[in-house]
């Protein structure tokens, strides 16, 4: 075959050009530390990628929310605790206050500790976090329990609805309750009418009435305890949830990674093989143009 | 003495046939930068002797042809198209790529935030800081449809300018062959082989451009068509080609001789705009579009089934599309709700505090609502990503595999009809030394006749 002098220069060039195509693309992945710029450069670890962020991005969602449920749910955990350890109380004022041995002065103060401790679990139910009432459910920003001018709580003005978040794909949880729950169930009169008629009885001396009282904030105690069970479990279930979410979120950055970015020691090892076969280009190019036939004419 | 004058004559025809194949040697050296130039080579013959006692007459110039090889030349002519048709292709769809955005920061990351902001209502359905971060990330993200459809929609439009300025190159190729044609019907057989090369380069340019067929005339001229036999050149005549912007977009087609033979064209240049144009860009369009109007309307299915926090139900979210043409341009958050973050419907019920349909909103992220219901709205930008990516590699590598078929097969032409230095010199030499000897052979007749001539003088 005929060697021309075009087709020498262009084998050269190409050479030359091919080279320097690989040691750029190697010296982008140094610099960038990024092996798929381009949707091009791998179509199919750019679509794996793009899913694997937006998967990412998912798990971080649960995350932020199940760290803000944490919060809320910490927030009614200390509440229902207090209101618990009050409604524990209430029953010993009320024991207190019984029996035919106890004088008026006694049972006054009785009187007064359960007012007491009826405003506190009140001030408990009407707690609000961020803006809305812990025990208000969906009516979020309408105060649940509150007093007229004759200082009798009125009926339950929140929601019965319950308000849940998603702290994981399908794994709700309560973070806002139903405070009639807890203070109703299923008694025909709420918690705080058993505190008032406990109060007039106590001062009366009623120990059937005092009796009866006792048995509702009994019921409400058992209510309660029962919500704060389930603060307790889905607090638990946030941990977990939390703990699987950031394994998962880890695992997303590094499949991430693996797609991604350049392997640094497999990209600068290419950058210097690639620099040595440009300037070995270069040398075979100056080696093979310098010379002909027309050098040794005299 | 006529024997000596004979030879004297034939050193003479000698010298200058060397020196004519110095002439042609010089010349191949001159041009072995010339696109298109076929290396010269010059023929000899020896003369036929007077008579049965002559010698022989020395040597004659038959002539002087260029070195061509047509089977090669066609070769050529048939993958140069083809090559243009990749390249192009591949340079629109390097640009639509460009466009695309790094994963996580384009229609993916703003569809992410969008559905995070959902999730952080949900949190907080009564937070205003909550709704106003709703309203941000969503018009973020009719930003982000905007400026991509315009991306695509300029790539598009540039492909049509390519296909509109390639039919004028076209047309200035064709206005070049025609006038070559003229001129070598014009000159003699002996004229035309610079004319054979201005052609074979003309050829291969408008190869390039557009596949046409070339049929060879008995003047050394060409005769072209294009597509189904549409005349563009025959003899010094020109039909040319014109692009008309068509119904329903204005995008150009085609037309030679009123009718119009887009879809009649088979590779070149301009068949590689005309693809991106047609079929990629529009496809990519469509897909953006149908994410676009999905989101429509799939948000505003689960918002108008809400409660905002003024009571009001039935609301949009986004203002509702007709179809699913243009969405990506078109998608906006309802003006109303846009003025106003109390109207995003965060509940399901009329309890301000309520985020069922804040969380119905954000679960949309995992939800499988396109390519009949086997993708989430970002697993369908990702196959978007994917395809654009598949086009511009299966296009690059087109592009890079055809120029490596044409280069094999221009360094084969070249090994017939290019220009080797090395040959040439070799060439130069050996006319340099013919040259010599010849002029030595004519300095020994010359003596000889000296001799004679000073015999007779004494």
């Amino acid at each position: 075959m005929r060697l021309t002098f075009a087709a020498t220069m262009r084998d050269t060039y190409s050479g030359i050009a091919d080279a320097a195509e690989r040691m750029i693309k190697y010296q982008r992945q140094v610099s960038t530390g990024i092996k798929v710029a381009q949707p091009s450069d791998d179509p199919s670890a750019t679509a794996t990628t793009i899913s694997e962020k937006a998967a990412h991005a998912s798990y971080e969602q649960y995350i932020q929310a199940g760290d803000s449920a944490e919060s809320r749910l910490s927030v009614a955990d200390t509440l229902l605790s207090d209101i618990i350890e009050k409604l524990g109380a209430s029953r010993t004022a009320i024991l207190s206050a019984q029996g035919s041995e106890t004088s008026g002065a006694q049972r006054e103060s009785s009187a007064q500790q359960l007012a007491s401790l009826r405003d506190a679990v009140l001030e408990d139910l009407t707690t609000s976090f961020r803006g809305t009432y812990v025990f208000g459910g969906a009516a979020g920003t309408v105060r649940p329990y509150s007093k007229d001018n004759a200082g009798v709580v009125q009926p339950y003005a929140g929601s019965t609805r319950e308000v849940a978040v998603d702290v994981d794909r399908n794994r709700p949880v309560t973070v806002v309750f139903n405070g009639e729950a807890i203070v109703t169930g299923t008694d025909t009169t709420d918690l705080f009418t058993a505190f008032d008629n406990a109060i007039v009885a106590a001062r009366a001396g009623d120990a059937d009435a005092l009796h009866t009282a006792s048995g509702a904030i009994q019921r409400a105690f058992d209510r309660a305890s029962q919500v704060q069970s389930s603060v307790g479990t889905s607090l638990t279930a946030i941990a977990d949830h939390t703990s699987r979410l950031e394994d998962a979120g880890r695992a997303s950055t590094q499949r991430v990674a693996s797609l991604e970015e350049a392997n640094m020691a497999e990209a600068i090892s290419g950058m210097q093989q690639a620099q040595t076969a440009y300037n070995a280009a270069l040398g075979a190019a100056s080696q093979t143009t310098r010379r002909s036939l027309f050098d040794y004419l005299s | 003495m006529s024997g000596l004058y004979t030879s004297l004559t034939m050193a003479a025809r000698a010298l200058s046939a060397q020196q004519l194949g110095l002439e042609v040697t010089g010349n191949n050296i001159s041009n072995v930068n010339t696109a298109g130039y076929a290396r010269r080579t010059i023929d000899f013959a020896a003369v036929k002797p007077e008579s049965s006692l002559s010698a022989g007459g020395g040597v004659e110039v038959q002539g002087i042809r260029s070195v061509r090889d047509g089977l090669l030349e066609r070769r050529v002519l048939e993958e140069v198209p083809v090559q243009g048709r990749a390249n192009e292709l591949s340079q629109i769809l390097q640009v639509v790529e460009s466009g695309i955005g790094a994963t996580g920061q384009s229609i993916d990351g703003r569809l992410t935030e969008m559905f995070g902001s959902f999730s952080r209502l949900a949190d907080a359905p009564t937070s205003a800081v909550a709704r106003a971060d709703v309203l941000n990330t969503a018009t973020e993200l009719t930003q982000s449809f905007h400026e991509m459809a315009g991306r695509l929609s300029d790539a598009q439009r540039q492909a049509d300018s390519r296909v509109r300025s390639t039919v004028e190159e076209i047309n200035g190729l064709v206005d070049q062959i025609s006038s070559l044609n003229h001129s070598m019907s014009a000159s003699g057989p002996e004229g035309r082989l610079p004319l054979q090369d201005q052609m074979s380069n003309l050829l291969q340019s408008l190869n390039n451009l557009v596949n046409v067929d070339v049929v060879n005339r008995s003047d050394g001229g060409v005769d072209i068509t294009v597509g189904s036999g549409r005349a563009l050149v025959i003899g010094d005549e020109t039909y040319r080609l014109s692009a008309v912007s068509q119904p329903p977009n204005g995008l150009a087609g085609v037309v030679a001789g009123g009718a119009d033979i887009t879809s009649e064209l088979r590779s070149g240049q301009i068949v590689g705009a005309i693809q991106a144009r047609d079929v990629n860009i529009p496809d990519y369009m469509n897909r953006l579009d149908t994410i676009a109007y999905e989101l429509v309307n799939q948000v505003n299915t689960i918002h108008q089934g809400g409660y905002d926090q003024l009571g009001n139900t039935n609301q949009n979210f986004f203002t509702p599309l007709g179809s699913a043409d243009g969405a990506a341009r078109l998608i906006q958050v309802d003006p109303a709700v846009a003025a106003d973050s109390r109207l995003i419907a965060a509940a399901g019920v009329n309890e301000v505090g309520d985020n069922t349909v804040a969380k119905s909103l954000a679960n949309l992220r995992d939800s499988l609502v396109l390519e009949g219901n086997s993708a989430t709205l970002v697993d369908s930008w990702s196959h978007l990503a994917f395809r654009v990516g598949r086009d511009t590699r299966a296009a690059m590598d087109g592009a890079k595999s055809q120029g490596d078929i044409v280069e094999q097969i221009d360094a084969l032409r070249d090994s017939v009809s290019g220009v080797s230095l090395d040959e040439e010199a070799v060439s130069m030499i050996k006319f340099q030394r013919a040259y010599e000897a010849n002029a030595r052979f004519f300095s020994t007749i010359d003596q000889t006749l000296s001799i004679l001539f000073s015999i007779v003088g004494n």
